[in-house]
Protein backbone atom coordinates (compact mmCIF):
# COMPACT_ATOMS: atom_id res chain seq x y z
CA UNK A 1 0.00 0.00 0.00
CA UNK A 2 2.24 3.02 -1.84
CA UNK A 3 2.16 6.31 0.68
CA UNK A 4 0.07 4.88 3.29
CA UNK A 5 1.43 6.14 6.43
CA UNK A 6 1.12 3.66 9.58
CA UNK A 7 -1.03 4.91 12.11
CA UNK A 8 1.03 3.44 15.22
CA UNK A 9 4.70 3.69 14.03
CA UNK A 10 5.05 7.04 11.77
CA UNK A 11 3.24 9.93 12.78
CA UNK A 12 3.53 12.78 15.13
CA UNK A 13 0.38 12.86 16.75
CA UNK A 14 -1.54 15.90 17.80
CA UNK A 15 -3.94 15.81 21.17
CA UNK A 16 -7.42 17.47 21.22
CA UNK A 17 -7.90 18.46 23.90
CA UNK A 18 -11.58 20.94 23.87
CA UNK A 19 -12.98 19.19 20.52
CA UNK A 20 -13.55 16.17 21.35
CA UNK A 21 -16.63 14.36 20.11
CA UNK A 22 -18.31 12.37 23.91
CA UNK A 23 -20.90 10.79 21.19
CA UNK A 24 -20.11 7.77 18.97
CA UNK A 25 -22.70 4.69 18.02
CA UNK A 26 -20.79 2.83 21.10
CA UNK A 27 -21.07 5.01 23.87
CA UNK A 28 -24.72 5.69 22.84
CA UNK A 29 -25.68 2.66 23.51
CA UNK A 30 -23.67 2.28 27.24
CA UNK A 31 -24.84 3.34 30.81
CA UNK A 32 -22.80 6.54 31.58
CA UNK A 33 -20.66 4.72 34.06
CA UNK A 34 -19.26 2.46 31.29
CA UNK A 35 -18.84 5.00 29.09
CA UNK A 36 -16.86 7.07 31.16
CA UNK A 37 -14.76 4.29 32.32
CA UNK A 38 -14.14 3.89 28.87
CA UNK A 39 -13.37 7.15 28.61
CA UNK A 40 -10.52 7.00 30.87
CA UNK A 41 -8.74 5.10 28.23
CA UNK A 42 -8.95 7.24 25.32
CA UNK A 43 -6.41 8.40 23.60
CA UNK A 44 -7.56 11.19 20.80
CA UNK A 45 -5.77 11.98 17.98
CA UNK A 46 -5.64 14.22 14.80
CA UNK A 47 -3.76 12.38 11.54
CA UNK A 48 -3.49 12.86 7.86
CA UNK A 49 -4.97 11.64 4.69
CA UNK A 50 -3.54 8.31 4.02
CA UNK A 51 -3.12 7.23 7.47
CA UNK A 52 -3.67 3.46 8.12
CA UNK A 53 -5.80 3.54 10.66
CA UNK A 54 -5.97 -0.44 10.98
CA UNK A 55 -3.96 -2.87 8.53
CA UNK A 56 -5.37 -6.04 7.00
CA UNK A 57 -3.90 -9.17 8.33
CA UNK A 58 -2.77 -7.38 11.10
CA UNK A 59 -4.87 -7.89 14.43
CA UNK A 60 -5.31 -4.01 15.82
CA UNK A 61 -4.25 -3.00 19.09
CA UNK A 62 -6.52 -0.25 19.74
CA UNK A 63 -10.36 0.09 18.99
CA UNK A 64 -10.82 3.16 16.50
CA UNK A 65 -13.40 6.21 17.48
CA UNK A 66 -13.85 8.58 13.66
CA UNK A 67 -14.68 11.67 15.35
CA UNK A 68 -14.73 13.86 12.33
CA UNK A 69 -13.29 13.03 8.93
CA UNK A 70 -13.41 10.28 6.56
CA UNK A 71 -12.05 7.15 5.38
CA UNK A 72 -12.01 4.39 3.34
CA UNK A 73 -12.71 0.67 4.37
CA UNK A 74 -11.29 -1.89 1.50
CA UNK A 75 -10.85 -5.75 0.91
CA UNK A 76 -8.45 -7.15 -1.30
CA UNK A 77 -10.81 -9.43 -3.45
CA UNK A 78 -9.47 -11.54 -6.30
CA UNK A 79 -10.48 -8.53 -8.83
CA UNK A 80 -8.82 -6.21 -6.48
CA UNK A 81 -10.25 -4.03 -4.46
CA UNK A 82 -13.56 -3.60 -3.10
CA UNK A 83 -14.15 -0.64 -0.80
CA UNK A 84 -16.55 1.57 0.48
CA UNK A 85 -16.42 5.28 2.37
CA UNK A 86 -17.36 5.85 5.90
CA UNK A 87 -17.88 9.62 7.15
CA UNK A 88 -16.81 10.44 10.68
CA UNK A 89 -19.49 11.15 12.98
CA UNK A 90 -18.44 8.20 15.59
CA UNK A 91 -17.88 5.23 13.77
CA UNK A 92 -15.82 2.47 15.82
CA UNK A 93 -13.80 0.06 14.32
CA UNK A 94 -12.17 -2.83 15.48
CA UNK A 95 -14.90 -4.58 17.51
CA UNK A 96 -15.43 -7.84 15.79
CA UNK A 97 -11.31 -8.20 16.21
CA UNK A 98 -11.67 -7.41 19.60
CA UNK A 99 -14.31 -9.92 20.26
CA UNK A 100 -12.45 -12.45 17.89
CA UNK A 101 -8.88 -11.65 18.76
CA UNK A 102 -7.94 -11.89 15.51
CA UNK A 103 -6.44 -10.16 12.54
CA UNK A 104 -8.48 -7.40 10.56
CA UNK A 105 -9.88 -8.11 7.40
CA UNK A 106 -9.88 -4.50 6.02
CA UNK A 107 -7.95 -1.70 5.75
CA UNK A 108 -9.22 1.48 7.09
CA UNK A 109 -7.26 4.65 5.75
CA UNK A 110 -7.91 8.27 6.38
CA UNK A 111 -9.02 9.82 3.23
CA UNK A 112 -8.74 13.16 4.63
CA UNK A 113 -7.61 14.82 8.00
CA UNK A 114 -9.28 12.81 10.66
CA UNK A 115 -9.75 13.16 14.32
CA UNK A 116 -9.85 9.89 16.22
CA UNK A 117 -10.31 8.51 19.59
CA UNK A 118 -8.19 5.51 20.64
CA UNK A 119 -8.93 2.87 23.34
CA UNK A 120 -6.32 -0.18 23.85
CA UNK A 121 -7.83 -3.30 22.37
CA UNK A 122 -6.66 -5.09 26.29
CA UNK A 123 -8.54 -2.07 27.97
CA UNK A 124 -11.58 -2.67 26.32
CA UNK A 125 -11.38 -6.39 26.76
CA UNK A 126 -10.96 -6.06 30.49
CA UNK A 127 -13.95 -3.42 30.50
CA UNK A 128 -15.84 -6.09 28.68
CA UNK A 129 -15.75 -8.74 31.06
CA UNK A 130 -16.64 -6.50 34.10
CA UNK A 131 -20.01 -5.07 32.09
CA UNK A 132 -20.68 -8.00 29.81
CA UNK A 133 -23.91 -5.57 29.21
CA UNK A 134 -21.42 -4.08 26.62
CA UNK A 135 -22.63 -7.33 24.55
CA UNK A 136 -26.18 -5.68 23.98
CA UNK A 137 -24.46 -2.89 22.26
CA UNK A 138 -21.99 -4.89 20.18
CA UNK A 139 -24.61 -7.61 19.23
CA UNK A 140 -26.35 -3.84 17.46
CA UNK A 141 -23.18 -2.65 16.07
CA UNK A 142 -22.29 -5.90 14.42
CA UNK A 143 -25.45 -6.27 13.09
CA UNK A 144 -25.03 -3.24 11.38
CA UNK A 145 -21.21 -3.79 10.14
CA UNK A 146 -22.97 -7.60 8.77
CA UNK A 147 -25.52 -5.73 6.81
CA UNK A 148 -22.79 -3.47 5.09
CA UNK A 149 -20.64 -6.76 3.96
CA UNK A 150 -23.54 -8.60 3.11
CA UNK A 151 -24.58 -5.19 0.65
CA UNK A 152 -21.01 -5.34 -0.64
CA UNK A 153 -21.11 -9.29 -1.06
CA UNK A 154 -23.47 -8.11 -3.24
CA UNK A 155 -22.52 -5.55 -5.16
CA UNK A 156 -19.00 -7.58 -5.83
CA UNK A 157 -18.44 -8.42 -9.61
CA UNK A 158 -19.05 -12.45 -9.78
CA UNK A 159 -17.20 -14.48 -12.27
CA UNK A 160 -18.43 -17.59 -14.30
CA UNK A 161 -15.88 -20.04 -16.21
CA UNK A 162 -16.32 -23.09 -17.60
CA UNK A 163 -12.81 -24.17 -17.43
CA UNK A 164 -12.06 -28.06 -17.49
CA UNK A 165 -10.05 -29.24 -14.66
CA UNK A 166 -6.02 -30.38 -15.82
CA UNK B 1 -40.96 -35.66 23.28
CA UNK B 2 -43.69 -35.39 20.26
CA UNK B 3 -43.37 -36.66 16.89
CA UNK B 4 -44.33 -35.87 13.66
CA UNK B 5 -43.24 -37.36 10.24
CA UNK B 6 -40.67 -39.65 11.87
CA UNK B 7 -38.65 -37.07 13.05
CA UNK B 8 -38.35 -35.76 16.94
CA UNK B 9 -39.10 -32.40 18.29
CA UNK B 10 -37.46 -31.50 21.21
CA UNK B 11 -39.64 -28.93 22.44
CA UNK B 12 -38.02 -28.37 26.01
CA UNK B 13 -34.40 -26.46 25.29
CA UNK B 14 -33.80 -27.55 28.92
CA UNK B 15 -33.91 -30.80 28.00
CA UNK B 16 -32.41 -30.65 24.76
CA UNK B 17 -29.51 -33.19 24.37
CA UNK B 18 -27.72 -30.77 21.58
CA UNK B 19 -27.56 -27.64 23.95
CA UNK B 20 -23.61 -28.03 24.86
CA UNK B 21 -23.42 -28.25 21.64
CA UNK B 22 -24.89 -24.87 20.17
CA UNK B 23 -23.12 -21.90 20.79
CA UNK B 24 -26.30 -19.98 21.10
CA UNK B 25 -28.36 -22.43 23.19
CA UNK B 26 -25.57 -23.32 25.46
CA UNK B 27 -27.26 -21.23 27.88
CA UNK B 28 -27.98 -21.08 32.03
CA UNK B 29 -30.90 -22.77 32.80
CA UNK B 30 -32.54 -19.37 34.17
CA UNK B 31 -31.49 -17.75 30.73
CA UNK B 32 -33.34 -21.11 29.00
CA UNK B 33 -36.61 -20.92 31.03
CA UNK B 34 -36.85 -17.46 29.92
CA UNK B 35 -36.32 -18.36 26.10
CA UNK B 36 -38.37 -21.23 26.89
CA UNK B 37 -41.35 -19.12 27.39
CA UNK B 38 -40.71 -16.74 24.38
CA UNK B 39 -40.01 -19.34 21.49
CA UNK B 40 -42.62 -21.26 19.31
CA UNK B 41 -41.27 -24.58 18.15
CA UNK B 42 -42.08 -25.47 14.52
CA UNK B 43 -40.81 -28.23 11.87
CA UNK B 44 -40.62 -27.69 8.94
CA UNK B 45 -40.12 -29.76 5.76
CA UNK B 46 -37.66 -29.01 2.34
CA UNK B 47 -38.32 -25.97 0.61
CA UNK B 48 -40.08 -24.47 3.11
CA UNK B 49 -39.37 -20.32 3.14
CA UNK B 50 -38.60 -19.46 6.90
CA UNK B 51 -38.14 -15.72 5.54
CA UNK B 52 -37.75 -14.17 2.58
CA UNK B 53 -35.09 -11.16 1.43
CA UNK B 54 -36.89 -7.45 1.65
CA UNK B 55 -39.86 -8.78 4.08
CA UNK B 56 -40.03 -6.77 6.74
CA UNK B 57 -37.74 -9.12 10.26
CA UNK B 58 -41.00 -10.30 11.93
CA UNK B 59 -38.35 -12.27 14.28
CA UNK B 60 -35.70 -14.74 14.54
CA UNK B 61 -35.49 -18.02 13.97
CA UNK B 62 -33.03 -20.62 15.57
CA UNK B 63 -31.92 -23.97 13.98
CA UNK B 64 -32.17 -26.78 16.12
CA UNK B 65 -31.88 -29.51 13.55
CA UNK B 66 -31.62 -29.18 9.57
CA UNK B 67 -29.94 -26.95 7.38
CA UNK B 68 -31.24 -23.54 5.72
CA UNK B 69 -29.92 -22.16 2.50
CA UNK B 70 -29.57 -18.32 2.71
CA UNK B 71 -29.51 -16.59 -0.91
CA UNK B 72 -29.99 -12.94 -1.48
CA UNK B 73 -30.40 -11.16 -5.15
CA UNK B 74 -27.04 -9.68 -6.73
CA UNK B 75 -26.78 -5.79 -8.36
CA UNK B 76 -27.41 -7.64 -11.45
CA UNK B 77 -30.83 -9.31 -10.52
CA UNK B 78 -28.72 -12.81 -10.31
CA UNK B 79 -29.39 -15.11 -6.99
CA UNK B 80 -26.67 -15.58 -4.94
CA UNK B 81 -26.28 -18.38 -2.22
CA UNK B 82 -24.60 -16.83 0.64
CA UNK B 83 -23.79 -19.81 2.79
CA UNK B 84 -25.43 -22.57 4.53
CA UNK B 85 -26.97 -21.75 7.67
CA UNK B 86 -26.28 -24.73 10.34
CA UNK B 87 -27.91 -26.08 13.16
CA UNK B 88 -27.41 -23.67 16.23
CA UNK B 89 -27.55 -20.48 13.95
CA UNK B 90 -29.75 -17.82 14.58
CA UNK B 91 -31.33 -16.31 11.22
CA UNK B 92 -32.79 -12.66 11.33
CA UNK B 93 -30.70 -11.03 13.42
CA UNK B 94 -29.15 -8.15 11.43
CA UNK B 95 -32.40 -7.42 10.62
CA UNK B 96 -34.50 -8.00 13.58
CA UNK B 97 -31.64 -6.18 15.69
CA UNK B 98 -31.79 -3.32 13.00
CA UNK B 99 -35.60 -3.36 12.74
CA UNK B 100 -35.10 -3.71 8.97
CA UNK B 101 -36.82 -6.07 6.46
CA UNK B 102 -34.55 -9.69 6.21
CA UNK B 103 -31.15 -9.82 4.12
CA UNK B 104 -31.68 -12.91 2.60
CA UNK B 105 -34.20 -15.69 1.97
CA UNK B 106 -33.79 -18.74 3.94
CA UNK B 107 -35.22 -21.71 2.53
CA UNK B 108 -35.32 -25.16 4.34
CA UNK B 109 -32.86 -27.97 2.98
CA UNK B 110 -33.93 -30.76 5.15
CA UNK B 111 -36.44 -31.52 7.46
CA UNK B 112 -35.62 -28.89 10.20
CA UNK B 113 -36.78 -27.82 13.26
CA UNK B 114 -36.48 -24.13 14.64
CA UNK B 115 -37.81 -21.99 17.36
CA UNK B 116 -38.88 -18.89 16.42
CA UNK B 117 -38.74 -15.92 18.52
CA UNK B 118 -40.80 -12.39 17.96
CA UNK B 119 -38.34 -9.24 17.26
CA UNK B 120 -39.90 -7.34 20.32
CA UNK B 121 -39.35 -10.45 22.86
CA UNK B 122 -35.89 -11.30 21.22
CA UNK B 123 -34.57 -7.78 21.79
CA UNK B 124 -35.88 -7.36 25.32
CA UNK B 125 -34.36 -11.03 25.81
CA UNK B 126 -31.09 -9.87 24.27
CA UNK B 127 -30.96 -6.58 26.59
CA UNK B 128 -32.18 -8.95 30.18
CA UNK B 129 -29.24 -11.11 29.68
CA UNK B 130 -25.74 -10.18 28.85
CA UNK B 131 -24.68 -14.26 28.08
CA UNK B 132 -27.21 -13.84 25.29
CA UNK B 133 -25.87 -10.19 24.04
CA UNK B 134 -22.40 -12.41 24.28
CA UNK B 135 -23.58 -15.57 21.84
CA UNK B 136 -25.33 -13.09 19.38
CA UNK B 137 -22.25 -10.89 19.27
CA UNK B 138 -20.14 -14.08 18.93
CA UNK B 139 -22.33 -15.12 16.02
CA UNK B 140 -22.74 -12.24 14.58
CA UNK B 141 -18.70 -11.41 14.73
CA UNK B 142 -18.42 -14.80 12.69
CA UNK B 143 -20.96 -14.33 9.99
CA UNK B 144 -19.26 -11.17 9.44
CA UNK B 145 -15.96 -13.29 8.87
CA UNK B 146 -17.31 -15.63 6.89
CA UNK B 147 -19.10 -13.02 4.97
CA UNK B 148 -15.72 -11.11 4.26
CA UNK B 149 -13.79 -14.49 3.44
CA UNK B 150 -16.39 -14.70 0.87
CA UNK B 151 -15.66 -11.26 -1.09
CA UNK B 152 -12.20 -11.98 -0.09
CA UNK B 153 -12.53 -15.15 -2.38
CA UNK B 154 -14.25 -14.12 -5.03
CA UNK B 155 -12.59 -14.66 -8.01
CA UNK B 156 -9.51 -15.87 -6.70
CA UNK B 157 -10.91 -19.42 -8.24
CA UNK B 158 -9.16 -19.80 -11.62
CA UNK B 159 -11.88 -22.40 -12.77
CA UNK B 160 -15.23 -23.86 -12.04
CA UNK B 161 -13.60 -26.98 -10.96
CA UNK B 162 -11.53 -25.58 -8.47
CA UNK B 163 -14.27 -24.20 -7.40
CA UNK B 164 -16.53 -26.85 -7.00
CA UNK B 165 -13.42 -28.29 -5.03
CA UNK B 166 -13.31 -25.98 -2.71
CA UNK B 167 -16.96 -26.18 -2.20
CA UNK B 168 -16.71 -30.39 -1.61
CA UNK B 169 -13.65 -29.45 0.35
CA UNK B 170 -15.45 -27.00 2.86
CA UNK B 171 -18.54 -29.74 3.06
CA UNK B 172 -15.82 -32.28 4.37
CA UNK B 173 -15.00 -30.43 6.92
CA UNK B 174 -18.72 -31.92 8.40
CA UNK B 175 -18.74 -35.67 6.87
CA UNK B 176 -21.50 -37.89 8.02
CA UNK B 177 -21.01 -40.08 11.19
CA UNK B 178 -23.44 -42.58 10.22
CA UNK B 179 -22.53 -43.48 7.04
CA UNK B 180 -19.90 -46.37 7.03
CA UNK B 181 -16.69 -45.14 4.55
CA UNK B 182 -13.25 -46.87 3.90
CA UNK B 183 -10.75 -44.80 5.70
CA UNK B 184 -9.79 -42.35 2.44
CA UNK B 185 -13.07 -41.77 1.68
CA UNK B 186 -15.20 -38.99 3.12
CA UNK B 187 -19.14 -39.17 2.79
CA UNK B 188 -21.31 -35.66 2.89
CA UNK B 189 -24.92 -34.87 2.66
CA UNK B 190 -25.36 -32.89 -0.13
CA UNK B 191 -28.95 -31.21 -0.50
CA UNK B 192 -28.07 -28.76 -3.06
CA UNK B 193 -29.47 -29.38 -6.51
CA UNK B 194 -26.65 -28.89 -9.75
CA UNK B 195 -28.57 -25.43 -10.47
CA UNK B 196 -28.05 -24.13 -6.41
CA UNK B 197 -24.44 -25.24 -6.51
CA UNK B 198 -24.26 -23.54 -9.79
CA UNK B 199 -26.06 -20.18 -8.31
CA UNK B 200 -22.99 -21.15 -5.06
CA UNK B 201 -20.13 -20.73 -7.93
CA UNK B 202 -21.44 -18.57 -10.32
CA UNK B 203 -21.38 -20.79 -13.17
CA UNK B 204 -24.11 -22.79 -15.28
CA UNK B 205 -25.94 -25.84 -14.47
CA UNK B 206 -24.54 -27.57 -17.30
CA UNK B 207 -20.84 -26.49 -16.39
CA UNK B 208 -21.37 -28.00 -13.07
CA UNK B 209 -23.32 -31.07 -14.01
CA UNK B 210 -20.26 -31.69 -16.87
CA UNK B 211 -17.59 -30.47 -13.22
CA UNK B 212 -19.00 -33.67 -11.32
CA UNK B 213 -18.80 -35.87 -14.26
CA UNK B 214 -15.26 -35.16 -14.94
CA UNK B 215 -14.36 -35.95 -11.21
CA UNK B 216 -16.08 -39.03 -11.07
CA UNK B 217 -14.62 -40.24 -14.04
CA UNK B 218 -11.51 -39.66 -12.46
CA UNK B 219 -12.41 -41.47 -9.15
CA UNK B 220 -12.50 -38.74 -6.98
CA UNK B 221 -16.02 -38.29 -6.17
CA UNK B 222 -18.95 -40.90 -5.56
CA UNK B 223 -22.87 -39.60 -6.00
CA UNK B 224 -25.36 -42.09 -4.48
CA UNK B 225 -28.30 -39.63 -4.12
CA UNK B 226 -28.37 -36.98 -1.21
CA UNK B 227 -24.74 -38.62 -0.11
CA UNK B 228 -21.96 -37.87 -1.57
CA UNK B 229 -18.42 -39.86 -1.10
CA UNK B 230 -15.19 -37.90 -1.19
CA UNK B 231 -12.51 -40.55 -2.60
CA UNK B 232 -9.97 -38.99 -3.45
CA UNK B 233 -9.38 -35.71 -1.42
CA UNK B 234 -5.61 -35.03 -2.30
CA UNK B 235 -6.40 -34.68 -5.74
CA UNK B 236 -9.24 -31.98 -4.87
CA UNK B 237 -7.02 -30.12 -2.55
CA UNK B 238 -4.37 -29.97 -5.46
CA UNK B 239 -6.52 -28.61 -7.76
CA UNK B 240 -7.38 -25.91 -5.47
CA UNK B 241 -3.29 -25.26 -4.79
CA UNK B 242 -2.63 -25.20 -8.49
Amino acid sequence: MTGITSLFSLFPYSRLVNSVQRSNELYDLLAPEVREELARYEEAKTVPAATALIRRGVPPEHLVILDAGSVEVSFQTGKGLLSTVVNGGGKVFGLREALSHMASEADIVALNQCQVKLIPQRRFTAILKQHPEIYAALARLLSADLKVAQDLLRRAPRKSSSAKPK
Amino acid sequence: MASADQFHIIENCLKCPLREDRLFCDLPDDVLKDLQEIKATSFYPKGVLLCLEGQPARGVFILCTGRAKLSTTSADGKSIILRIAEPGEVLGLTAVIGKTSYEATAEILEPTQANFISGQDFLHFLDKHSNVGMRVAHQLTHNCRCAYEEIRSLGLAKSVPEKIARLLLKWSERPLKVVKTKPTEIAIRVTLTQEEIAQFVGTSRETVSRTLGDFKKKGWLNIRGATWYILNKPALEKLTNS
